[in-house]
């Protein structure tokens, strides 16, 4: 190697419960080259300058899960990151968020794995084979369904991306229901009225609020978020319709709730420190001006039922430069809301397949924005041929 | 301290482990079942393997082929009785995976699909995806839960087996978390702790895999049988060492040298055509290719990348589509790590070490030579990969002999005498205090860092795809300073909990021993035999003098000694290890022999 | 065992109305924009009290006009009850009786002042 080294600042999160009060920064200047994983970093500062940070790690390809942690904000696995994106800043690296730091780069993991193990995580199958009878049919496009959703390495990212888990950790949340989705879609097997009881609680899918984080940080692809949201369909066909219960099925336990020992830090302003959190918080505010609205036509409609000098009254409200003034806001919000809705619309659904091949993300979301195009032009339309 | 009592005790849960756990527990509900791991199960790295595990299914395939190809593989240094057993159980275990959710890949009409793989026959491979291990640890993780006797320690490090009266009777462990010591009593304990190829410098291998069942049952005077087998898997990343999955090559990709040239043809694996061919060419078996990487070096026919030679794995004649479909796991870390599209551009790699064929010396019922002790998985020797392992016989060797590992320990935990020994708390405190030493030692002056890289560098020259004497012998004696010198390592980290400081100190105990372990053994094999190969006058197999198992015994600070045992031969009388075209001449001369 | 959530009936409207918003809002707001300049696009007696009763007091209008502010009130409500929650305001019952209360009473006044339009 003849190239000189560069050299960069990694400021890590430090905790040493029997020593520390509280985290706090520790920086390190480290040598790296292009090929460095934030993992080596870290490996780097253990063997050669502080044998006393402390962090999960074993396989180096994103596929046993272990080495999760906040780098530079964003949950993601450091064997799957690398140093020279985040050169020249300094590379921060903090423990995972959401759960209690147990010492250093380690979080208790207890509350994940106990939420794991209660849901029923394994096959219950629906037709009982012997051994000597094979294996159970399944086709490609049976395997397919679920395949995404079976390819989770547990890596707790989506737990540290997920904001109503950490406000709550009542919830379930997105990778254990991603896990629970991939039994109840397996073809093989027949426990899916069981897990539906996990999944119409409050804490199953109910305390989701598509932030949608979870599926942008997950390092596999298995979009927690779209086994939520499916899960909403499902829980509200099951509480509408009702469902046919197996009568000798045993109640579910309750989701635990296991804390696990470590410092635990505070939530206040979670939405502040993110650009995706402050995305989600301006998409969610714009139900504030959708009220207002309402509240406007409603006032509108109570005019019109009071007489015609009433309704002119309110007429000239808003023509008025208060009234402009809440229509120029109001139209923001209207649009911006119209397009997260259907930028969000693809997570919500169950996947659709056209002629075999899955319709992609963006083909959904453009095609609820032209559909809104068409309603508008339809009312305008209508508008004037009301008119003339 | 606390004291746990329980039935069977098992080190490890990975695939090995939790197979016997759930074994265990299915043969006898009402026995209790310590499951101990140093990390969570699932970051076990059975998580990492991507091939497949083999299982006999076509028609004109049968239990006869694997068991040649397997024994062939092993160039004859299997133990053929255990092989028999192997090959005729493999199926019935890939089934019943299947039968607890494991998303094996499929055909069109619904039944399993199986996969051509290297050194073998036929198509016997059972693959989901390229991330098999990965989908076989989780099927395991998430079935064993529905067992209500087996109890996890998730991250507990096992520093101690403890023996009295002749027999192993528990262990002692670190719960990592608190630094707090728990003493189990086990009238069973199986080891399944994986393998060691971090001794090396560049494996296929995480972090874990340190060898720290194979020294625990070392210590305690078990023989650890054919250490100097070593696998180089001839298709990893430069640098990093990740694996690029057989199954690359099974799905028809190929390797050429600097000159574009598919050098194996020169190495007796050839003709080059017609392309795909079982046990030829990129499909024969990886010690040949590893070894005719080495030679293609020598020569100067690699190129070279800023992370050391290799050569270049081509897949771009199976097509975007395809790869994305068999091999989505290895497309990804190629552009991830190597900025390359496998779709466009070939991808370089080299051998890394992948896998340990030595191990805990065990029966074909997973019993080591101490009572009450088991060893099953990459850690166990039981004979069926012999002086090189066949890709897939691993991950079905996980369930066929976890399967008999937990049944057999199950057995014994109800059979022997239920009372423990009186001496088992002051053996545990006698390993605790040890322990404990280590930790709170001042003024070392040798850092863990240092050792570990000195063992592994002296282990790549030593135990490489080609040794010579000068140099095995070089390595012994580098290792036995390197033990001297680990009387003064440096533990900076003096807290009780989460000090990875005292365990990567621990576990260096554990490699360097190992790796003694597997240097005097290849030192002591004057013959060339599968994957441990000479150039110093050895270049043959010797069948008169060294059919036979190599033993490594402990001799505490001492260098092992080495002793022989006699491998089990049945069906199969050494012959000719072959493949490519001189593979099926040998075969075709072998049944008109039969005819005759 | 755990108790079923009542959240789907919530969330249903809540749905609904997003989609009425996100297909009508930018359109409606748009059309009652009467003192911005892009007006003059529009006829200029759209909104005028002859037009607008003869509109609210035909059937197919009275259901336009209704699902709009029911619609709409529920969407939010359900929306602000959640986002109470993201600003540190935890669910709780009152709470939801000022966000779901006052979606109802609009519910009913809308439904009312159309009742009170006439037919």
């Amino acid at each position: 190697m003849t190239e000189p080294l560069k050299l960069i600042q990694v400021e890590v999160l430090r905790y040493r419960p029997e020593q520390d009060e509280k985290p706090y920064p520790a920086t390190y200047t480290i040598p790296f080259n292009d090929d460095m994983s934030v993992l080596e970093a870290l490996q780097y500062i253990k063997e050669e300058l502080d044998s006393t940070l402390s962090y999960r790690w074993s396989c180096r390809m994103a596929i046993c899960g272990s080495c999760g942690m906040m780098i530079d904000g964003v949950p993601a696995l450091a064997c799957h990151s690398f140093v020279r994106d985040y050169y020249p800043r300094t590379l921060r690296v903090e423990a995972l968020d959401h759960f209690p730091v147990e010492r250093d780069l380690v979080v208790a993991a207890d509350d994940f794995i106990g939420k794991l193990e209660s849901i029923k995580p394994y096959l219950v199958a629906r037709e009982v084979r012997r051994l000597d009878q094979g294996e159970h049919l399944q086709t490609p496009v049976e395997r397919e369904h679920y395949a995404q959703f079976s390819a989770c390495i547990n890596c707790m990212l989506c737990y540290a991306a997920c904001p109503q888990y950490g406000m709550n950790h009542e919830f379930i949340g997105p990778g254990v229901m991603a896990l629970l989705h991939r039994y109840n879609e397996d073809s093989r097997d027949g426990a899916r009225e069981q897990r539906m009881e996990l999944v119409n609680a409050e804490e199953g899918v109910w305390n989701c609020t598509a932030v949608g984080y979870c599926s942008q940080v997950c390092p596999k692809g298995v979009d927690p978020a779209n086994a939520v949201n499916i899960n909403k369909i499902n829980s509200a066909r099951d509480f509408f319709l009702g469902s046919a219960r197996a009568p000798d099925a045993l109640p579910m336990p309750e989701v635990p709730v296991v804390n696990g020992p470590g410092y635990v830090r505070p939530m206040a302003g979670w939405w502040r420190k993110n650009p995706s959190f402050i995305r989600y918080m301006l998409r969610e505010s714009t139900a504030l001006l959708v009220a207002i609205y309402a509240l406007v036509l409603l006032a509108g409609l109570a005019s019109l039922a009071s007489g015609e000098s009433a309704y002119n009254g309110w007429l000239s409200w808003l023509a008025s430069p208060a009234g402009s003034a809440l229509h120029v806001v109001a139209l923001a919000a209207m649009l911006y809301h119209s397009w997260s809705w259907f930028e969000i619309m693809p997570k919500t659904m169950p996947p659709l397949i056209v002629r075999g091949k899955r319709v992609a993300a963006g083909v959904i979301t453009w095609s609820g924005v032209g559909a809104a195009v068409a309603s508008t032009l339809a009312l305008f339309l209508i508008v004037w041929s009301l008119a003339s | 301290m606390e004291i746990v009592e329980t039935d069977v005790a098992i080190v490890g849960a990975g695939g090995a482990g939790l197979r016997a756990a759930i074994a265990a527990a299915e043969a006898d509900p009402s026995l209790k079942i310590a499951l101990l791991s140093k990390v969570y199960p699932m970051r076990s790295h059975t998580v990492a393997a991507e091939g497949g595990a083999a299982g006999v299914v076509l028609p004109h395939d049968s239990l006869e082929h694997h068991f040649n190809d397997t024994v062939s593989g092993g160039d004859w240094l299997c133990e053929q009785d255990v092989v028999e057993y192997f090959v005729a159980n493999c199926t019935r275990e890939m089934v019943q995976m299947e039968h607890w959710g494991c998303p094996w890949s499929r055909k069109d009409d619904g039944h399993i699909n199986v996969r051509a793989f290297g050194g073998m026959k036929i198509e016997r491979t059972w693959f989901a995806a390229d991330q098999t291990g990965f989908h076989m640890l989780h099927t395991l993780f998430q079935t064993s839960i529905k067992y209500p006797s087996i109890e996890r320690f998730d991250e507990y490090f096992v520093l101690d087996l403890m023996v009295d009266d002749g027999r192993c009777q528990g262990l002692l462990a670190l719960q990592i978390r608190t630094g707090k010591f728990v003493l189990i009593k086990a009238r069973s304990v199986i080891i399944a702790t994986g393998g060691a190829g971090r001794v090396f410098r560049q494996s296929t291998n995480g972090g874990v895999v340190t060898g720290d069942g194979m020294a625990l049952a070392y210590r305690h005077g078990v023989a650890l049988r054919d250490m100097e087998f070593v696998q180089y898997h001839p298709t990893c990343m430069p640098g990093t060492g990740l694996l690029f999955t057989e199954a690359c090559r099974g799905e028809g990709g190929i390797l050429v040298n600097r000159d574009g040239y598919r050098f194996l043809q020169d190495y007796g694996l050839g003709p080059p055509d017609p392309w795909p061919r079982k046990k030829a060419m990129e499909l024969g078996p990886r010690d040949r290719l590893s070894q005719a990487f080495w030679h293609e070096e020598r020569k100067g026919r690699t190129i070279d990348t800023p992370q050391g030679t290799a050569v270049l794995l081509d897949l771009r004649a199976l097509g975007r589509a395809h790869i994305q479909e068999r091999l989505p796991l290895i497309s990804d870390m190629a552009q991830r790590f190597m900025g390359i599209d496998p779709a466009d551009t070939p991808i370089p790699v080299r051998p890394a070490v992948h896998y340990t064929m030595g191990g805990i010396g065990v029966d074909g019922l997973c019993a080591s030579s101490l009572p009450g002790l088991y060893a099953v998985g990459e850690c166990a020797s039981v004979g069926i990969h012999g002086a090189n392992r066949l890709g897939s016989n691993s991950l079905a060797e996980l369930c066929v002999f976890g399967k008999v590992a937990g049944e057999q320990a199950a057995r014994h935990a109800r059979t022997c005498p239920p009372a423990f020994s009186s001496a088992l708390e002051a053996l545990g405190a006698g390993a605790r205090r040890r322990a404990l030493a280590l930790r709170k030692r001042e003024g070392g002056s040798e850092r863990i860092a240092v050792l570990r890289r000195e063992m592994a560098l002296t282990m790549e020259r030593g135990c490489g795809i080609y040794r010579s004497g000068d140099e095995m012998a070089a390595t012994c004696e580098k290792l036995a300073e390197l033990r001297a010198r680990y009387h003064s390592v440096r533990v900076d980290d003096k807290s009780d909990g989460w000090n990875t400081d005292w365990l990567q100190a621990i576990e260096l105990g554990f490699q360097l021993e190992v790796a003694q372990a597997m240097a005097h053994s290849a030192l002591n094999r004057r013959e060339s035999r599968g994957a441990h190969q000479r150039i110093d006058g050895y270049a043959e197999r010797d069948d008169i003098n060294f059919l036979t198992h190599s033993l490594a015994m402990y001799r505490g600070e001492d260098e092992p000694e080495i002793v022989h045992g006699s491998v089990t031969i049945t069906k199969s009388k050494p012959a000719l290890r072959a493949y490519g075209a001189a593979g099926e001449h040998a075969e075709q001369s072998l049944t008109g022999a039969a005819h005759d | 065992m755990k108790k079923r959530s009542n959240a789907p009936i919530f969330w249903a409207l809540f749905g609904a109305g997003g989609m009425l918003a996100a297909l009508t809002g930018p359109a409606l707001v748009f059309m009652t924009a009467r003192g911005l300049p892009w007006r003059s696009m529009l006829p200029a007696d759209m909104l005028s009290y002859h037009n607008m009763q003869a509109f609210a007091q035909h059937g197919l209008g009275k259901l336009f006009l209704l699902a709009i502010v029911v619609l709409y009130m529920w969407h939010a409500a359900h929306r602000i009850y959640k986002s109470l929650h993201d600003v540190g305001i935890h669910p709780g019952p009152l709470p939801k009786a000022v966000c779901y209360g006052s979606a109802l009473a609009a519910s009913v006044l809308a439904a009312g002042a159309l009742l009170a339009v006439g037919f």
